[in-house]
C-alpha cells in the first residue's frame, strides 16, 4: 500500500516536469548578486574599449589622404573595421543591456512571479546577444589576419 | 545494501510550498542552454586564439627551456578564461539534459555552474578593466609622440 503510494507521488512529480525548489531560487538570488554588478562593470570596461576603437578608427580617417577610392589606400579596411567595431559595439551593448535587466528582474523575483520568467527570458537573450558578439569579434580578429597575410 | 541502477530515478521530493516550473520557463530554459553553449565554443575558441598569438610572440626565437616556461605561463595566465568556458559549457549541457530526463538535481547544479561562470566573469572583466585603461595610457602616450615630432621648429632654433 505504501509502495503503490509512493510511485504514485513520484509518477506526479515526473509528470509535471522540474520544479522551482526554494534551493534552485535562492540559487538565482545569490547569482543575481553577482550578476548585477558584472553588467555595471563590463558596461564600463565597454564603454572605455568602444571608445579607445572609435577614436583609433577616427584617427585612421583622419591620416587618409587624396580622393575617396574603396579598393585604394587601405579604404575598404577602413569601412570593415568600422562597420565590424560598430557591430561589435552594438551586439555587446544589447548582451549587456539585456544582462543588466535580467539580474535586476532575477533579484527582485521573491515576490514577483513575472520578475522570475522575465529575468529568464531575458538571461536567454543575454546569452544570445553575447554569443553574436564574441562571433562577430572571433570573425572579424580571423578576416584580419587573413587580410594582412595577404598583403 | 543493495545495488542501485545508475539510471534509477532520484530521490526528490518537493516541499509543500514549492511548485512546478510550468511550461512558460521551461521553454526559457529550453532557449539558454543552446546559447550558453555556443557561447562558451566562442570562448574557448578565443581562448585558444589567444594563447596561440601569445606564444606566437613570446615563444619564438627563445631557447627550448625558456619556451616551455613561457607556455606554461601563458596557460596559466589564460586559465581563467578557459574555466569560463567550461562552467558555461557545463550550464547549458545540464540544464539541456534537466529538461530531457526531468532531473531536478541536474537542474540546480546547472544553476551552480552557472555562479561559478559568473565568478569568473567578474573576475575576468576587472582584469579587462585594468588592460583597457593599460591601452588608453598607451595610446594617449603615442598620440603625444606623433604630436611632438609635427612641430614645427621655431626660427630662432
Amino acid at each position: 500500500m505504501e509502495n503503490s503510494e509512493n510511485k504514485t507521488v513520484h509518477e506526479t512529480v515526473e509528470n509535471q516536469g522540474l520544479w522551482l525548489t526554494d534551493r534552485l531560487l535562492e540559487q538565482l538570488r545569490r547569482s543575481s548578486k553577482i550578476g548585477m554588478p558584472l553588467m555595471v562593470l563590463c558596461l564600463i570596461v565597454g564603454i572605455s574599449v568602444s571608445l579607445r576603437s572609435l577614436y583609433l578608427i577616427f584617427w585612421s580617417w583622419s591620416q587618409r589622404q587624396g580622393d575617396f577610392y574603396l579598393l585604394e589606400g587601405g579604404n575598404l579596411f577602413r569601412v570593415f573595421d568600422m562597420l565590424s567595431t560598430s557591430a561589435i559595439i552594438y551586439c555587446f551593448a544589447m548582451g549587456i543591456l539585456e544582462g543588466h535587466k535580467a539580474w535586476r528582474l532575477l533579484r527582485s523575483s521573491e515576490t514577483d512571479d513575472d520578475a522570475l520568467l522575465e529575468g529568464t527570458e531575458r538571461l536567454g537573450k543575454m546569452f544570445r546577444w553575447l554569443t553574436l558578439w564574441g562571433g562577430i569579434y572571433m570573425a572579424t580578429l580571423l578576416l584580419e589576419l587573413v587580410w594582412r597575410n595577404a598583403m | 545494501m543493495t545495488n542501485t541502477p545508475l539510471d534509477a530515478p532520484t530521490d526528490f521530493n518537493p516541499a509543500e510550498d514549492e511548485r512546478p516550473a510550468g511550461q512558460w520557463m521551461e521553454d526559457y530554459w529550453a532557449e539558454i542552454a543552446p546559447w550558453a553553449k555556443r557561447f562558451a565554443y566562442v570562448i574557448l575558441a578565443y581562448y585558444g586564439w589567444m594563447v596561440y598569438m601569445r606564444l606566437d610572440i613570446l615563444a619564438s626565437g627563445t631557447a627550448a627551456y625558456q619556451s616551455a616556461k613561457i607556455h606554461i605561463s601563458v596557460l596559466l595566465f589564460y586559465s581563467p578564461m578557459l574555466a569560463m568556458g567550461y562552467f558555461s559549457f557545463r550550464f547549458g549541457q545540464d540544464l539541456e539534459r534537466a529538461l530531457v530526463g526531468r532531473g531536478q538535481l541536474l537542474l540546480e547544479k546547472a544553476f551552480r555552474h552557472l555562479h561559478l561562470f559568473l565568478l569568473l566573469a567578474l573576475f575576468m572583466a576587472a582584469l579587462w578593466l585594468w588592460s583597457s585603461t593599460v591601452e588608453w595610457a598607451s595610446i594617449i602616450q603615442i598620440m603625444e609622440e606623433h604630436d611632438s615630432s609635427y612641430e614645427i621648429p621655431l626660427q630662432s632654433e
